[in-house]
């Protein structure tokens, strides 16, 4: 069940315009080549109209043929097919050798519509927040270029129908995270973090490329669709390595692809450095989008998932993590945005537990929630920032309240909604992904793994309500503490920038409605998002593929309406601690408290090490960079310079150098010493070459009959010469000693000698020849054989 | 003979022509050498893009084919022809040759009219040994690509030029003359075998060796292309001459003779050689696999940026031989592509350091950084250049990255049905692995040089007086540059037209392979075995004739 | 007479050899230029009564062959008088610059 759309592409396309307009195009119009400048107002209008146009495109092809097809597939309750087609459009074939096809085809179903808007909504704000951000920047145009082209790719990211596609979208999108993290590129420092960033993205899609190839070997497709076909499916049940599943492998690889697109540990370590790029960068790429594209994509895998239960708690473990540990380093850090960055690698870490236990809506709802307060947050961030003159540093400020209104509000609303207060949306994301790691459960976890999970997370919203609120309040309680010069300017900013603020912050208010929490019975509530992923997204309950083939099932949270509710008391409260701790703290300004206690001796070294992020920076750079830099260095000079290059090459024609000088030394001019050299060099010759070699040949004429005729062929002077003439030659053909025959040899006449042997066999042959001149013998003996001549002649 | 065979021989004698005109004309007026040249080269192209045309892309074998006796006493043939491996190589040239003059404009001053001749004449060898079908042939065009490339380095290059040169030369001269024994230890063979001597490929490609003389003759032919490739360890030559080259020799050298190394294989060494390339086929791939690795290596540890670019073709150029040893379509075709797509790449970023070296005449990456701000137009046609080379999806570094590794990756075949090939290779996945590993690296040292120039403060105040390109500039990086995006996006029209002619090599290679070892024979006729066994007749009875070989 | 027509070829080209010898070493150990060139004409002469040994082993079996043997010796001392005139006069030349006729301090041949 599929539809055809013919519209499909533009909604990646209009961006893509869009960059092309604003690179390249306005560029070329403009008068001159060298200094253009292009008017701002005409940059800023197409890239805004690319995105909004995107946006309306998507709103009208979900909300239409979509939502018809949703309806109607809805329509058929059970006997409805496990997936949907949506609306699929075919563009061109990109690769096809052999048995790879690759199409370039997108196809719009109920997920990628969930990603599509927060794309296009989110990114058409920040759009709009950029004009007033990046007002008189010099590069103006190539920002909007790069936040257009970053745009289109996460769409073709999202919209792709196979793994290449996404790909082009998935390593697209790392290309303009890279373009804009170092966009200030004077500074070294923020082109080390963009190229820190793509390499470490690069080193997930070694692994994504990887996945993809085993994929292909596995199953021979690469399409999504055929992927989920049975055949696939049976080839993912394989043992393949390890004794473990293909599925495991492949699964292990796409998440490790995961984990460098979104900021997972081991392969975070890039995301707090890439706050180098500019705030709309940051809420739109490192906040919204891109980052969740790993989410993204194991949800969209998730029926590859969905059979390996080892590869989920991978997942799920890596997740609970990573939620954990950047939470503390959220702690220490005084930079306003890299607090930020430290709490979006947490959350992501949230949304990976979501989709690990199965609770794939969950994970879903979270990165939803998370796009919309955390964009805000990154806005208001850099909001503030503009009207501390660009600074970032929390302790500098406070008591921003009074200046920044429009800020201040929107900031609490969002810092309310991650820490997870009801109605406010986090607190649904969240408590769904806390719920569904409580009562996960499958084939080979353990009773205490999905407890694990649960107690984990729950630690790590303690510790996200406590430095969110310790942001807010050094932020904007207190009283301020910056330098007068900065206090003169601060100021609220243009409504350019504080009305997507207020937009973000309304959606943060309602959008926890579409994901109300699982109840059952009469207390039952709506779950919208729920319904509508059905169709895409793998289902433990209802999947019947899973249960036939056998496969160990993970049961999404299927909690008594009790324990759901108390599960939801139990998060509440631990925001609600946060927050309160977060107050009684910070308050008033940064604690006093906490600074002695960061100086006593324990205090210190625990804030130390959560001040330098666990020292894994460090331990990058040296284990890493270090290890690349040192090795590098060795195989150029050691292997390639002096080695290869060195010895084997410069080596040998050093060689033939020193040959020749050698030989040189017998080039003295002296006509005499070249003459002794002539002489003996020929006499040695002469002397080699005229020793006679005697021999002979023989052929067997007849049964037992062979004749025998001397060779002198390969001798010179006396043997092939006249003077063989008069010389001597006899046969011993009996092997007695004795000659047998004698004969004078007359080279014109050749003699031909012939003797008949008593039967079939191998006899032994001496011929002797007397010089005639000096009289001296030379003689050969050889074994000849006699053969039947009813066989094969023997010829020789 | 059709009245299309006269294209190709037309096709040589174009640039040789030009090349004779402009030597003919007057010292003083370097314009006009310029000028006659360039106008020769497009024609070429015009008539390499006629070629184009008229090539049918259904037919697998050698089209168009030219065939004149040349030396009657040795057999040798003055045989030409176009297939689906040749003619993006000749496209490629010819696509160049126009780019390479038009960026040499400013870059050359003295003896301008040499120095367009004997480009026009490396033009000549180059398509020539593209498009010989006859191993003397193909040898003489070989041989005769050295002198100009020669002579290029040693009057146009720089400090070191006169090592760098001769140490080209001699490197490659000294793996070719083992090949020259090995062919005419193949005349012989083929000579004593039916009794006819001939030089002529089709020819020679029906005869099937013992199996240990395979490898030795595989090793010679082997030796000769791996330096040209080149394949790790026999890679000095290269830094060296890039170095020392002026930026159109670079080009040239990257762009088109690297080329030769891998088409050689495709066309001569695994054809004649099946059973040595297959037994030898595991050591070339680790050496490849390793040199993927060792190129980015070592291209990091540079500090010159024509050394590091130079190091990345070692780098690249492994992938094209993880490519042909996978042995299936999908590495084959993504070798060539990736060929195609290195000349592309590689040439621009050759011309890109040679528009900065113009300006500031040095190479040293220090010396640079922050230029992005002087010339914006110049970063964004270098940033293509090297994101093209990176591998962004895209572009066209990508799909014959991909396509080549993903041939290795499964050159074993699919999970379920193995390939021919999978007893010859093993490990194929770890080999795919190591490749994909070049992702990685590629990304880490190209980033660094683009950074090391491009980002960072713009300090040096030399680099203040740095000038955008000019309009001839980019119309040198216009063609490269839509050449670039046109392969990332539609890359099917290429794989389409090589899709018969490599579907027939790798056919045809699995079929030689399968001849029983034994007496030099001509396929399919193997002498009868001491202990006959019909088993080992039957299966080569439908290859007693190419198809497609008798064109002559 | 009867000695002559007892003589094999054999001893004809022991006595050349023994010529040749003699005037090899006179080549090789003599540093006056003027000995040198009396040496060669003596290897000379030694080639030539080679040339004639055969031609008298060929007589009357092959006339042809006999006939070019003496021609041959002919235009060998021809030949040989020619070169006499042109050696000595390189070797006048060079007594003439050089003061000398010392082969062994004739070593321009090195550069």
């Amino acid at each position: 069940m599929q539809q055809t759309s013919n519209l499909l592409f533009l909604i990646p396309l209009l961006p893509l315009a869009g960059a092309f307009l604003n690179l390249f195009v306005w560029r070329v119009l403009a008068p001159t080549t060298g200094k253009y400048r292009q008017s701002d107002a005409l940059t800023h209008t197409t890239a805004i109209a690319s995105v909004l146009a995107a946006f309306g495109l998507s709103c009208y092809l979900i909300g239409v043929p979509l939502l018809e097809e949703f309806r109607a597939w809805q329509k058929l309750g059970d006997a409805a097919p496990e997936t949907m087609g949506g609306l699929h459009q075919h563009l061109w074939t990109w690769i096809e050798v052999g048995s790879l096809k690759i199409n370039l085809a997108f196809r719009l179903d109920t997920l990628s519509a969930v990603m599509l808007l927060v794309i296009t909504g989110v990114g058409s704000l920040i759009h709009i927040y950029s004009v007033g951000y990046m007002h008189g920047e010099k590069r103006y145009p190539a920002f909007f270029g790069y936040l257009n082209l970053f745009t289109g790719m996460m769409l073709i990211l999202v919209l792709g129908d196979s793994l290449p596609i996404m790909f082009i979208g998935w390593e697209g999108v790392g290309l303009c995270s890279y373009l804009l993290i170092g966009f200030w590129f004077d500074k070294t420092e923020n082109a080390n973090a963009g190229r820190k960033a793509f390499v470490a993205n690069r080193v997930g899609d070694f692994a994504f490329l990887l996945g993809m190839f085993l994929l292909f070997y596995a199953t021979g497709s690469v399409e999504f669709a055929d992927l989920q076909e049975p055949n696939s499916i049976g080839a993912l049940k394989e043992v393949f390595w390890g004794g473990e599943r293909m599925g495991f492998w492949i699964a292990l690889l796409f998440f490790i692809g995961a984990c460098g697109k979104s900021a997972q540990i081991p392969l975070y370590v890039w995301l707090p450095d890439a706050m180098a790029g500019p705030t709309p960068v940051s809420a739109l790429i490192h906040a919204a989008t891109m980052v969740t594209a790993g989410v993204y994509m194991v949800v969209r895998m998730s029926f590859l998932y969905a059979h390996s239960t080892t590869a989920m708690a991978i997942v799920a473990v890596v997740g609970a993590l990573t939620a954990l540990f950047a939470a503390i380093m959220a702690f220490a850090q005084t930079d306003l945005k890299k607090v930020l960055a430290y709490s979006t690698v947490s959350q992501l870490g949230f949304m990976f537990v979501g989709v690990g236990v199965g609770a794939y809506t969950a994970g879903i709802f979270h990165l939803i929630t998370h796009a919309f307060f955390k964009a805000g947050l990154f806005l208001a961030a850099g909001s503030v920032m503009h009207a501390m003159s660009g600074s970032g540093d929390i302790m500098k400020m406070g008591g921003l309240r009074k200046y920044l209104p429009r800020t201040r509000w929107s900031f609490l609303i969002y810092c309310v909604a991650i820490a997870g207060i009801v109605p406010f949306s986090g607190f649904f994301s969240k408590d769904e992904i806390l719920a569904g790691a409580f009562g996960a459960g499958a084939e080979g976890w353990g009773p205490v793994l999905g407890k694990f999970l649960w107690a984990t997370l729950s630690i790590a919203a303690l510790g996200t309500a406590f430095y969110m609120f310790r942001l807010y309040f050094l932020v904007f309680g207190g009283e301020l503490r910056c330098d007068e010069e900065t206090k003169a300017h601060i100021h609220e900013s243009p409504h350019s920038m504080t009305s997507p603020l207020i937009i973000l912050a309304a959606f943060t208010c309602v959008i926890g409605a579409i994901g109300l929490p699982h109840l059952t019975g009469d207390l039952h509530l709506p779950t919208y998002l729920h319904d509508w992923l059905a169709p895409t997204v793998v289902d433990f309950k209802r999947d019947s593929l899973l249960m036939a083939n056998g496969s160990p099932s993970i049961f999404e949270a299927h909690l008594s309406n009790g324990l759901t509710i108390g599960l939801m008391g139990i998060a509440l409260a631990v925001g609600l601690i946060g927050i309160f701790a977060a107050k009684a703290i910070y308050g008033k300004g940064p604690s006093e408290k906490v600074a002695a206690m960061c100086e006593t001796k324990n205090g210190k070294a625990i804030y130390d090490v959560v001040l330098n992020k666990f020292y894994v920076d460090e331990f990058y750079e040296w284990s890493i960079y270090r290890f690349f830099r040192g090795a590098a260095n060795v195989l150029y000079q050691v292997v390639d310079r002096w080695l290869i290059d060195g010895i084997f090459i410069n080596g040998s024609a050093w060689l033939i150098k020193k040959l020749g000088q050698g030989f040189n030394l017998f080039q003295n001019g002296q006509v005499h010493r070249y003459l002794v050299a002539l002489v003996v060099g020929g006499a040695i010759i002469f002397f080699f070459a005229s020793s006679p070699t005697v021999s002979f040949k023989y052929e067997q004429v007849s049964t037992n009959v062979v004749e025998f005729t001397p060779d002198f062929s390969s001798g010179t002077s006396i043997g092939g010469g006249l003077d063989a003439k008069g010389a001597l030659i006899s046969f011993d053909l009996d092997a007695d000693g004795e000659p047998d025959v004698t004969k004078e040899y007359d080279p014109r006449n050749p003699m031909k000698v012939k003797w008949t042997f008593g039967g079939v066999g191998e006899y032994r042959v001496n011929m002797t020849m007397t010089d005639a001149v000096f009289n001296k013998k030379y003689s050969v003996t050889r074994t000849i054989h006699v053969k039947d001549l009813t066989e094969k002649g023997g010829a020789q | 003979m059709t009245g299309a065979s006269a294209l190709l021989p037309a096709l040589l004698a174009l640039p040789l022509i030009g090349a004779i005109l402009v030597m003919l004309l007057p010292k003083e007026e370097p314009g006009l050498a310029r000028g006659v040249s360039l106008g020769v080269s497009i024609a070429t192209l015009a008539l390499s893009l006629v070629i184009l045309g008229l090539y049918d892309t259904k037919i697998a074998s050698m089209q168009m084919v030219f065939d004149k006796e040349w030396i009657p006493g040795l057999g040798a043939r003055f045989k030409l022809g176009i297939d689906g491996i040749s003619i993006f190589m000749v496209l490629l040239t010819t696509f160049l040759m126009p780019i390479i003059l038009l960026s040499s404009y400013k870059a050359v001053t003295s003896k301008v009219r040499e120095f367009c001749a004997l480009l026009l004449i490396l033009e000549v060898g180059m398509l020539g040994a593209f498009l010989a079908l006859d191993l003397f042939l193909f040898y003489v065009f070989w041989e005769i690509m050295l002198i100009p490339m020669y002579l290029l380095i040693g009057i146009w290059g720089g400090q070191k030029r006169i090592y760098a040169s001769i140490k080209f030369v001699i490197y490659t001269m000294a793996g070719s003359l083992l090949m020259l024994v090995a062919i005419f230890y193949l005349y012989a063979q083929y000579g004593s075998v039916t009794g006819e001597y001939t030089l002529e490929l089709s020819l020679l490609n029906r005869l099937v060796l013992p199996r240990d003389v395979q490898m030795y003759c595989f090793a010679a032919f082997a030796l000769a292309f791996a330096i040209k490739v080149p394949l790790f360890p026999l890679h000095t030559w290269l830094p060296d001459a890039h170095v020392q080259a002026p930026t159109a020799g670079s080009v040239v050298l990257a762009g088109v003779l690297l080329k030769f190394g891998i088409y050689g294989f495709l066309r001569f060494a695994m054809p004649l050689f099946p059973y040595g390339a297959a037994e030898l086929a595991p050591y070339m791939a680790y050496l490849a696999a390793a040199g993927i690795v060792y190129g980015a290596f070592v291209a990091f540890a540079q500090s010159d940026v024509k050394k590091l670019v130079a190091y990345s073709s070692v780098s690249h150029l492994g992938f094209c031989m993880i490519g042909i040893f996978a042995m299936n379509t999908q590495g084959i075709e993504g070798s060539i592509y990736a060929m195609i797509s290195h000349g592309l790449t590689t040439s621009g970023l050759f011309l890109a350091i040679g528009v900065v070296y113009e300006r500031r005449h040095t190479r040293e990456m220090s010396e640079y950084g922050g230029i992005w701000k002087q010339m914006p137009v110049f970063a964004g046609l270098f940033l293509i250049c090297m994101l093209g080379s990176v591998g962004l999806p895209g572009l066209s570094g990508f799909v014959g990255e991909f396509l080549t590794i993903f041939g290795m990756f499964i050159s074993g075949g699919t999970a379920g049905e193995p390939s021919f090939w999978a007893e010859f290779m093993p490990h194929p996945m770890l080999l795919g692995a190591v490749a994909t590993s070049g992702v990685i690296f590629g990304a880490i040292y190209l980033l660094y040089m683009f950074q090391k120039m491009m980002f960072g403060p713009l300090d040096n105040p030399k680099n203040k007086e740095l000038k955008d390109v000019s309009w001839r500039e980019i119309a040198v990086f216009t063609p490269l540059v839509i050449g670039i995006f046109a392969m990332g996006l539609f890359p099917k029209p290429f794989l389409q037209t090589m899709d018969p002619t490599v579907d027939q090599f790798v056919t045809r290679f699995e079929a030689k392979l399968a001849e029983p070892d034994g007496p030099a024979h001509i396929m399919g006729q193997a002498a009868v075995a001491p202990t006959p066994e019909p088993a080992q007749v039957e299966p080569h009875a439908g290859h007693n004739h190419a198809p497609g070989e008798a064109a002559h | 007479m009867s000695i002559f027509y007892d003589l094999t070829l054999s001893h004809f080209l022991v006595l050349a050899a023994t010529l040749f010898a003699i005037g090899i070493t006179g080549v090789l150990l003599r540093r006056n230029a003027i000995i040198v060139m009396m040496s060669i004409e003596l290897m000379l002469n030694a080639a030539n009564i080679t040339v004639l040994a055969f031609s008298r082993g060929f007589a009357g079996q092959d006339n042809n062959a006999a006939y070019q043997g003496q021609a041959f010796a002919l235009i060998v001392i021809a030949i040989a008088a020619a070169e006499a005139a042109v050696g000595l006069a390189i070797v006048v030349t060079v007594f003439r610059t050089r003061r000398h006729s010392d082969i062994d301090r004739l070593t321009m041949l090195k550069d």
